[in-house]
């Protein structure tokens, strides 16, 4: 594999956001923004990834644009506390400890220990 | 002409699983659920038709089917199947790669992050190890 | 108000300096190889293979105890053409201070160096390992001629941040450079990946055991004749242990029925101890075998320190005769004035005391303490004395150092002094070990045991006198001050008692005074504040309290800033710099708040790259930046986070807005910050965004950067932090995302340019 392709996957895998940017098809990169400002288009972003169950980098990359956008911590957890009825309290679990992490708290629990990769 | 199924010779995983009591039945079905298909009893050259008939090239199809595992998030053994499959019909590895940048516009970011890894390790890239080791100096 | 005078002279700056950056001694015989001893067998092999590997970065030498590490690396360095730097360790080294120190001494015997570069300061709990691997690789690398460093003993380093940093100089090693690192276990080296490299030669207890031609060299040199068979059959039974042949020849010539049996190193010490009872002590006077296992409890003795802890008088000549017979002692220096037991026997002889005389041992290590502490060695005594249990001579000799230690950056020593009281829960008993403790612990960034210690300190009555003559009351006072758990008048209040009961002489009535200065200012009276902030400076500068003035000089810039006096500020900010780097305060955490209001007065400038620079400076110290002392820290980050703004750096801004938020948090009583937070809070919601990048790491993030830079994995990383690997992994990837990069190396080369890493 060319390391350029190497490089690539590392960064998709670390949810670079000039890399995932360059992705994105005119349709949605030059797309008019919204009336949303940019702290709630962050919150919003969030719910989505929590919805669609994401990877811990993606969670990461996107709370840490909320906190950048003015969120507060609590905001930031009420995403997760809103969305519980709605996506179902599985997805939530899933997803808090990531967003444990991003806002700086550890919970350290056995579901965040490393899951071993299936592997050849 | 041929219908199109791809045949990849793959036999059943020949290691015991380990005394099991009880549940040892369930267990091969849960496993093979994990790692192939429903077909239990089918013998092992059935257990191959992860593509079911079609007039694209096999390179197409298979690449198609990659795209499609990206969509659902699939596992990473999932992928292996799938790109064990897209090699054998004559993609490159930067194809399957490619494969991510192409599907991103229209399953979105999340997913094509999510696929990373898994697709990654079935090229045979070790995403998580290549985070943690340093270059030779 | 005009531009404050520069702090005068620069003799008077060294002194500003002097206080807070005394040496400790360094013990000489550390530096040099054991003298050698007549009868040593030279280990032609070994030596030849040495010699013939000069391109090798590192040699490891690993052998259990009595093969001889030392002799060879004695007989090397005396043969190569390498300077040899040696490092003999003890167990005070594990303090990357004490190492570097050491490190640093014996690189200037070889070659002057610049040895400002070796001064460190490491928390407990932060890694310095990647920052002191390089400057010890750089200044090798300026060496004119090849050099060996030789770190011999070094299973007596178990400081993860002394072990991590040799390590990483293993990795690192310049060439024409050679690191020899002995050790009776595992060495602190990344041996797999360097064997993978071809990067190491490695010696161990097979290479070093004895064949028969130097069983033969050997036993001659003990004045023993064998005939070969009997030479054979001796090499066959000990396996070539140069120990064991060693006793066998003693045996030989006491002519035991043991002498061609000798002895077999198998690891077990019973039969061991059980062999030198019966080969080696029984032969000795018992008066004498009384003497050696007495002594035993000595670190490294004298012929005085004998006397003392034996009840005797004659242990001078005693040692210089047993020196002359056999292997049992090394001496340490060259005037035969110093000794220390071969650490083989030494622990022999202790658990020969502890069957013996165990009921003795308390009393021993209580005499050595005695004598310690009467003959100017009180850091052996405090060992001492924690071995008898005296707490309360270990209290009044830790009061006695700990400020002088911490002062001098040997930050992991005194809280090992400082955790014995925890281990053995005597905090309680020993009030003013408990003020002192808490103050050091609060500007080391550990609030939570500050404060634990702080409140024992409240419980205590009255009654000690702490070193600098001033009394618990007012010594309580200062550190309610600096805790400000009450709040801000609480705080003014303490510090104008501190400031007029602090004894006479005290240099911490700087710190006083800059209390009551900052106390003010919070107060939004800048006028009030800024001629006590001057009192501040002038006093520290008498008393050479280093950190108060570049503190002071700090705050006043603030206010000058205030008045719209940039010129000024950045004037005052650039003195404050260079008090911290002539005292070495680099790694100072509360030194942060100077390296803040640089950055901001270069940002107002339009210095963005002096600003950066500054920013940098002080996100490395941020970690130690926590609640223990809040009124510094809060302010340290909002001056930070207005720095920010003027770079329009809205991200970083408000990374470190809310780490001030969480510390207002717990002390919401603090003046105008919490408005001055709110305000900051609010111009950055006009502010658009931005990219995220390397100012929006967090302060969890900053204390795993040091750790990123070395070559531990990410499970060795969890293991220092205490956290999981998940968690490093995590991290580790969020920290990657801010700085635009995609792997660990990239990462390491963007943190050294950015600054994070420091010099």
């Amino acid at each position: 594999m060319k390391a350029e392709h190497e490089d690539l996957l590392r960064r998709l895998a670390l949810n670079d956001e000039d890399v995932l940017a360059s992705l994105l098809g005119p349709e949605v990169a030059d797309a008019e923004p919204g009336a949303l400002d940019a702290k709630t288009a962050a919150l919003v972003g969030l719910a989505g990834l929590i919805a669609l169950e994401s990877a811990p980098a993606t969670y990461q990359w996107s709370v840490t644009r909320a906190l950048a956008a003015g969120a507060s911590d609590g905001e930031v957890v009420g995403v997760l506390v809103a969305l519980a009825p709605i996506v179902g309290i599985a997805r939530v679990n899933s997803a808090a400890p990531e967003v444990a992490l991003a806002i700086g708290c550890d919970l350290d629990l056995p579901a965040t220990r490393e899951r071993p990769v299936n592997s050849r | 002409m041929s219908d199109g199924c791809v045949t990849v010779d793959r036999s059943p995983p020949a290691e015991s699983l380990g005394p099991n009591e009880g549940s040892g039945d369930q267990t091969d079905r849960l496993r093979k659920l994990a790692e192939t298909g429903p077909s239990v009893s089918a013998p092992a050259r059935d257990q191959s038709h992860t593509i079911g008939p079609h007039r694209l090239d096999e390179k197409t199809a298979a690449l198609a089917c990659l795209a499609a595992l990206v969509a659902v998030r699939a596992t990473p053994s999932s992928y292996r199947r799938c790109v064990d499959l897209a090699l054998a019909a004559g993609a490159t590895v930067d194809d399957v790669v490619d494969t991510l940048k192409v599907v991103a516009p229209s399953v979105g970011l999340a997913r094509v992050v999510s696929a990373a890894p898994g697709l990654a390790l079935a090229v045979g890239y070790d995403i998580d190890a290549a985070l943690e080791t340093l270059d030779d100096p | 108000m005009g531009v404050v005078e520069s702090p005068g002279e620069p003799a008077t700056q060294s002194d500003a300096a002097s206080w807070f950056a005394p040496t400790f001694l360094l013990e000489e015989s550390k530096l040099h190889p054991p003298p050698p001893r007549p009868g040593t067998v030279r280990r032609a092999a070994l030596l030849d293979r040495l010699l013939a590997s000069p391109d090798v970065p590192v040699v490891s030498i690993v052998a259990p105890p009595g093969y001889g590490k030392s002799a060879l690396l004695t007989q090397w360095a005396g043969e190569t053409p390498r300077g040899v730097a040696w490092v003999s360790i003890e167990r005070e080294d594990n303090d990357p201070a004490v190492l570097l120190a050491y490190v640093a001494a014996a690189l200037d015997r070889l070659q002057p160096i610049d040895l400002d570069v070796f001064h460190t300061r490491a928390p407990p709990g932060t890694s310095v390992a990647a920052t002191v691997a390089r400057r010890v690789a750089a200044t090798l690398a300026g060496m004119a001629d090849p050099v060996a460093l030789v770190l011999d003993h070094t299973e007596l380093l178990h400081n993860h941040q002394c072990r991590d940093a040799i390590a990483e100089l293993a990795v690192h090693v310049p060439p024409t450079v050679q690191l020899v690192v002995a050790s009776r276990g595992v060495p602190p080296a990344p041996l797999a990946s360097l064997r993978a490299r071809g990067a190491v030669v490695e010696i161990g207890a097979d290479d070093l055991a004895m064949d028969e031609a130097e069983a033969r060299l050997l036993l001659e040199g003990a004045g023993v004749e064998l005939a070969d068979t009997e030479v054979a059959e001796l090499v066959r039974h000990t396996e070539g242990w140069p120990v064991g042949l060693y006793l066998a020849s003693l045996a030989v010539k006491s002519g035991s029925r043991r002498s061609t049996a000798g002895f077999t190193f198998n690891g077990d010490d019973r039969l061991m101890a059980d062999y030198l009872r019966t080969e080696l002590l029984s032969r000795v006077p018992r008066g004498r075998v009384s003497f050696l296992t007495r002594t035993s409890v000595l670190e490294r003795m004298c012929g005085p320190l004998c006397d003392a802890v034996v009840d005797g008088t004659r242990s001078g000549r005693l040692l210089e005769a047993l020196e002359g017979s056999d292997l049992l002692l090394v001496p340490l220096d060259s005037r035969r004035e110093w000794y220390r037991y071969h650490r083989l026997f030494q622990q022999l002889l202790r658990t020969e005391l502890a069957q013996r005389e165990a009921g003795v041992v308390v009393r021993l290590h209580s005499r050595a303490a005695a004598w310690c502490e009467a003959n100017g060695l009180p850091e052996m005594a405090i060992t001492h004395a924690q071995a008898a249990g005296d707490a309360d001579q270990v209290a009044r000799l830790v009061t006695d150092r700990a400020l002088a230690a911490y002062a001098g950056g040997r930050l992991e020593t005194v809280d090992r002094w400082f955790q014995w009281f925890d281990d053995h829960q005597l905090i309680e008993h020993y009030p003013s070990v408990a003020v002192l403790g808490a103050a050091l612990r609060a500007f080391m960034g550990q609030a939570a045991s500050a404060e634990r210690w702080a409140a024992v300190a409240e419980r205590a009555s009255d009654g000690a006198t702490l070193p600098d003559g001033s009394t618990m009351e007012i010594w309580r006072a200062q550190l309610r001050g600096f805790l400000c758990r009450k709040g801000l008048g609480q705080m003014r209040r303490d510090a104008e008692i501190a400031r007029d009961g602090l004894a006479p002489g005290s240099q911490w009535r700087a710190s006083a005074l800059l209390m009551e200065g900052v106390s003010w200012l919070l107060d939004g009276e800048p006028e009030r504040a800024d001629p006590i902030l001057l009192q501040a400076v002038e006093v520290g500068l008498d008393f050479g309290a280093a950190p108060a003035v570049a503190a002071a000089l700090a705050e006043r810039a603030i206010v000058a800033i205030e008045r719209g006096e940039w010129g000024d500020a950045e004037t005052l900010a650039d003195q404050g710099l260079a008090i911290l780097r002539d005292g070495h305060l680099d790694d100072y955490g509360p030194g942060a708040i100077v390296h803040a209001v640089v950055a901001r007065t270069a940002a107002h400038r339009g210095d963005v790259s002096r600003a950066r620079e500054s920013l940098g400076h002080a996100a490395r110290l941020r970690p130690q930046l926590t609640y223990a002392v809040p009124f510094l820290a809060v302010q340290t980050l909002l001056e930070l986070g207005r720095a920010y703004l003027a770079l329009a750096d809205a991200a970083g801004a408000r990374v470190v807005l809310r780490e001030a938020g969480a510390i207002l948090r717990r002390r919401p009583d603090l003046g105008r910050l919490p408005r001055e937070a709110e305000e900051l809070r609010s111009t950055l919601d006009t502010l658009r965004v931005g990219s995220v990048g390397a100012s929006s790491l967090t302060t969890a993030e900053l204390r795993l950067v040091p750790l990123l830079s070395t070559h531990l994995s990410f499970r060795e990383i969890g293991e220092r932090l205490h956290v999981s690997r998940h968690t490093v992994k995590t991290q580790a990837i969020s920290i990657y995302r801010k700085l635009g990069v995609s792997s660990r190396s990239e990462a390491i080369e963007r943190v050294q340019a950015i600054g994070l890493l420091g010099q």
